[in-house]
Order: C-alpha cells, then sequence, then structure tokens
C-alpha cells in the first residue's frame, strides 16, 4: 500500500534520507521509530508529495507520491508534525472547511471523533492548549475514514488517557482495513498498536522487526524471593538463566522459554516475584549502540 | 478553485477588506470636503500657475484644481489612494500564500485531494476579490461624495470610473508580483520583503523621474508610471488597451505563480 523504492533526499544540510526503501502492505500498522532528525518527518512530506526525491519512488496505492499527489490525498489522511492552523477560525470552521475541500457528506464520524476526544470545537484555534491542537488534528485526520494514515508523531502532547483513547482508534482503522503509518520517537507510546517497526538512524533504516517476533523474542528479568538456601541451589541447577544472586533474591532472564522457567519455578517454595517490562527501546538499544560506535 | 477554501478564505480576509474600504472611502471624503474652500481661493489656482511645470508635475498639479476630478485625480489618487493599496496588496498576498507554508498551515490544505494549482488560485482569486472590493467602494464612495459634498458637481463620472478601473488593474498587476514572491518565498520574511522592496523602488521611481528632465527616463522603470490619473480624469490615453495589457501583465504573473507553487518542495 504504501512503497518506498531506493528513495533518496538529501538536504544542503547533510541530512535527509538515504536509500531508503519500505513496503507497508494494506491493513497493516507500522511504527516509524527514530530520534529527532533522523528523517521520519522527511519520509513522510516524500509520500504527501510535498518534498520530491532525489532518485527513487515513493507511491501509495500505487500513485506515484509527488506525480499523482491528488490521487494519493484522496485516500491519505494526515497529521503533520507541527501543530499550526490558519489563523482566524475556531476547530469547527477549520473541520468544516477540510470537510468541504474533501466534498465530505457524511459528519457522523467527525462528530463522533470530536465527542470522543473530549475536544471542545468552538474553541478559537490560537487559544488552544497543544494538546487541544494535536486533538484537532488527529480528528483532520480520521474523520472522513481513510484508508490509509500518515502520522507524525501523533501521540505527542497528549495525556495519558488521550494516548489511550488514540491508540484504540488506530486500533478500530486498523480493524476497518486502514493502513497506517505512524511516526513516533517514543517506542512504548506505539508499541502497542503495531504490527512492524522500522528504526531510522540518520536517514537509513537500520532495522525492520515483526513486534510479535520482539515480544517473543524480549528479554525479560525477574526477580524471585525464595524461602531459603535450599531453593536457591535448586534453582541454579536448573539451567535458568541467573543474572544474580542476592540471599534469597535472585534475578533470572528469560528470552521466550517460559515454560523451562514456570517448571522450574515449580519445583521450589517461592514467596514472591516482580518483573520489569523492557520494551522496545532496550532491544533495540544495540542498533544505536553498534551506529554510535561507527 | 475551491468554493470551501474560497469562502472560509474570503471570510476570514473580510474584515481587513471592508476596513481598507471604508478607509479609503473616508480619506476620499476628507479631500472632497476640503476641496470646496480650496476651489473657491483663487490665490492657491494662481500660486499653482506661477510654479515651473515641472514642480506641478511633482506634486501632481498640471491642471490646477478648478475641478474635484483634478483635486482628486492630482492629490488623492497620485499618492494616498496608491499607498493605502499598496500596503493592503503586500500583507494579504504575503499572509494568503508564504505564512501558511512558513508557520505550517499550508499542510492542512495540501493534505486534501485539492490540487496546488486549485489552492493557489483559490488563495489569488481572494487577493484580487479584496482589491476589487477596496476599489469598488471607493469609486462608488467618490462619486457619492462628491454629489452630496460639492454645490456645484462637475465630476465626469465616466473618466473618473475609467481612472479606478486602471488602478484597479494595476493593483492586479502588484498583486501578481507579490503573490509570486508569496508563492515561491523561502519564508514570510523574504516575500513581505521582497514585495514590499520592489513595490517602493517602483514607487520611488515613479516620484523621482518628475524631478527633471535628465531623471524622467526612470519612469519607464516603474509600473505606477502606466496609472496617469490626470490624463484619465480628463478621458486623455488609451484606456482600453492600457487596462488590456494590465490584465494580461496580471494574468501572467499570477499563472507564473501557480505555476511556481506547483513545483516547489515544501517542509510541511
Amino acid at each position: 500500500m504504501i512503497r518506498l523504492r531506493q528513495v533518496t533526499k538529501r538536504f544542503r544540510s547533510g541530512r535527509g534520507i538515504f536509500d531508503l526503501s519500505l513496503d507497508i502492505q494494506k491493513g497493516e500498522v507500522f511504527g516509524y521509530l527514530g530520534p529527532n532528525g533522523a528523517g521520519k518527518s522527511t519520509t513522510l512530506r516524500i509520500l504527501m508529495g510535498f518534498l520530491r526525491p532525489d532518485s527513487g519512488a515513493a507511491t501509495v496505492g500505487q500513485h506515484d507520491c509527488w506525480q499523482e499527489a491528488t490521487r494519493v490525498h484522496e485516500m491519505v489522511g494526515y497529521l503533520p508534525g507541527e501543530l499550526s492552523f490558519m489563523e482566524g477560525m475556531n476547530g469547527m470552521r477549520f473541520l468544516r472547511l477540510l470537510g468541504g475541500m474533501r466534498k465530505l457528506q457524511d459528519v457522523t464520524r467527525r462528530d463522533e471523533l470530536i465527542e470522543r476526544f473530549e475536544l471542545d470545537v468552538r474553541m478559537p484555534i490560537p487559544k488552544m492548549s497543544k494538546g487541544t491542537k494535536q486533538k484537532l488534528g488527529i480528528v483532520a485526520a480520521f474523520m472522513h475514514r481513510p484508508e490509509v494514515l500518515i502520522l507524525d508523531e501523533p501521540t505527542s502532547g497528549l495525556d495519558p488517557l488521550m494516548q489511550q483513547r488514540f491508540l484504540e482508534l488506530v486500533e478500530e482503522d486498523k480493524r476497518r482495513g486502514a493502513t497506517v503509518l505512524l511516526s513516533s520517537h517514543l517506542f512504548p507510546e506505539v508499541e502497542r498498536v503495531c504490527d512492524r517497526v522500522g528504526i531510522l538512524k540518520d536517514g537509513r533504516i537500520v532495522a525492520v522487526e515483526d513486534v510479535k517476533d520482539l515480544r517473543a523474542h524480549q528479554r525479560r528479568v525477574f526477580t524471585v524471593q525464595l524461602a531459603g538456601r535450599e531453593d536457591v541451589q535448586k534453582l541454579q541447577r536448573t539451567g535458568c538463566r541467573i543474572v544474580q544472586t542476592r540471599g534469597d533474591e535472585i534475578d533470572i532472564e528469560v528470552r521466550g522459554d517460559y515454560n523451562r522457567f514456570v517448571k522450574a519455578l515449580s519445583q521450589c517454595d517461592v514467596t514472591g516475584m516482580t518483573t520489569r517490562d523492557l520494551g522496545l527501546e532496550e532491544i533495540f538499544m544495540h542498533y544505536y549502540a553498534g551506529q554510535e560506535a561507527l | 478553485m475551491s468554493a470551501a477554501l474560497f469562502r472560509t478564505t474570503l471570510k476570514i480576509h473580510t474584515p481587513t477588506i471592508l476596513s481598507y474600504a471604508l478607509g479609503t472611502s473616508v480619506y476620499l471624503w476628507l479631500f472632497i470636503g476640503v476641496y470646496p474652500s480650496l476651489a473657491k481661493s483663487s490665490a492657491l489656482n494662481s500660486l499653482l500657475q506661477s510654479l515651473p511645470p515641472g514642480m506641478l508635475q511633482v506634486i501632481g498639479y498640471q491642471s490646477g484644481v478648478s475641478q474635484v476630478g483634478d483635486f482628486l485625480a492630482g492629490e488623492f489618487y497620485g499618492l494616498i489612494y496608491l499607498i493605502i493599496l499598496a500596503i493592503y496588496t503586500v500583507t494579504t498576498a504575503t499572509k494568503l500564500m508564504a505564512r501558511s507554508v512558513d508557520n505550517g498551515s499550508m499542510a492542512y490544505l495540501l493534505s486534501t485531494p485539492v490540487s496546488r494549482t486549485r489552492v493557489a488560485l483559490t488563495e489569488a482569486a481572494v487577493l484580487a476579490v479584496g482589491i476589487v472590493v477596496i476599489g469598488g467602494v471607493s469609486t462608488l464612495a467618490g462619486i457619492l461624495g462628491v454629489d452630496w459634498l460639492v454645490a456645484s458637481p462637475n465630476l465626469n463620472v465616466r473618466h473618473f470610473v475609467e481612472m479606478n478601473i486602471v488602478g484597479v488593474l494595476l493593483f492586479c498587476v502588484i498583486a501578481g508580483y507579490c503573490f509570486l514572491f508569496s508563492s515561491l518565498a523561502r519564508d514570510e520574511r523574504t516575500a513581505a520583503g521582497m514585495s514590499a522592496g520592489l513595490t517602493m523602488v517602483f514607487f520611488a521611481f515613479k516620484m523621482v523621474s518628475a524631478l527633471g528632465d535628465h531623471v524622467s527616463r526612470l519612469k519607464y522603470l516603474s509600473v505606477f508610471t502606466v496609472f496617469q490619473p490626470q490624463d484619465l480624469i480628463h478621458g486623455r490615453g488609451p484606456v482600453v488597451s492600457t487596462s488590456l495589457w494590465l490584465a494580461l501583465a496580471a494574468a501572467a504573473l499570477f499563472a507564473a505563480a501557480v505555476a511556481g507553487f506547483r513545483r516547489r518542495e515544501m517542509s510541511l
């Protein structure tokens, strides 16, 4: 649905994106991750036909993003990374303007989204807080039930509750069959909804991974409290990866091999257990660390 | 053109357009109001006759002030009118394109299926409508004002209207290059600077060229030279062909702006 073929866009500053290829299937939610300045927005701008690639081809639903931008825009809902709106209007007039430009007849989805995000559309836009502006942008991107959603840092500025509502909205549109490309520099914020994530670093994709696989191979450390010394020794003999032992407390690393871990625990007298979720961030750490070293 | 975008943008700019229209009209009435006392003063007319013709050209009184039309053409249309409309044109042209691209709000307009060409044409239409409204309202205000405020009105309405039409078309040309800068400039300040700068240069050439024969050629470097209110109010000069040329030039400039805007790259 969304396809980039060896796209290069070099800015005079030396930044940009380089030889970037990416394929996002219909109905997929793709998380586009990377630090600020990695080229995330540049990629999205190329897909929207605002920037023209130096070489390579970008298409959305078979349409060239630069040549046939209008055709692409018919299918797409876009949330820009920058929160600025036309002067001199309130939220409703802004949504009506975009609806009018899209010749949108059915406004039930728009009104439903306004309610869901508790958006006060009568407020003049300059008076809106950052979060409110972000909500307005989200409603504008989703209100016409687009086939493709291109969202630049959609969760920024939203409070945790609204972030949850946004993620629910993405899941809902995914079930409807929409293709979603969303960028973020915070992995845990978007991890829940993404099917795949791609990591961008200095304009190049350094990794594309299936979130399911990542979860399965996710390294998790459990801290287990045991009744006595002999239990500690028993556990040490089961072949579990033990990171650290502090008296009756033991840190065990688990990578997908949960059955073995549970079986081992069943032989011991366990008095308590805690765990810490490492999230994608730490899983991808080595990519960054490796690049830094170069 | 997009009807929805046109309606909304025009609505946003309506207060500005109306205040410029009102301002121009009130200014015009002020001039019409003082005219009767000036016309009576034969001292002024004899003073004007005693001045060298070059000087008269600078202050815009080649034909004296025996008629209200001469007075308005020389004093108002030769200066105040140009300044008011120039300010409107430069600021509005800059706001319509360059500001939206600079602050990023253009992203929302361009992410709809309305093409760049149509977005630019719609914004251009709002700019042009504003000039026509301001010009139209002040034409009407002038005709009515003379009728109300001057005891024995001797204004040639047809020539007065023709003068206003050429004035409006002149500003359509100015709007054309301002819109071109606005559509292509890197940021809002550059657009405003180029538009205001070129307009001021044109204006300076017009003023300086009247100072003497050795600098009179400078007038060919100014777009304002096309607009000669003193001639127009007497029905002199080729009104139709001048109007056509101005309209053509304006259309060409707007077309260039749209074509450039279609191709440019934007970080939205």
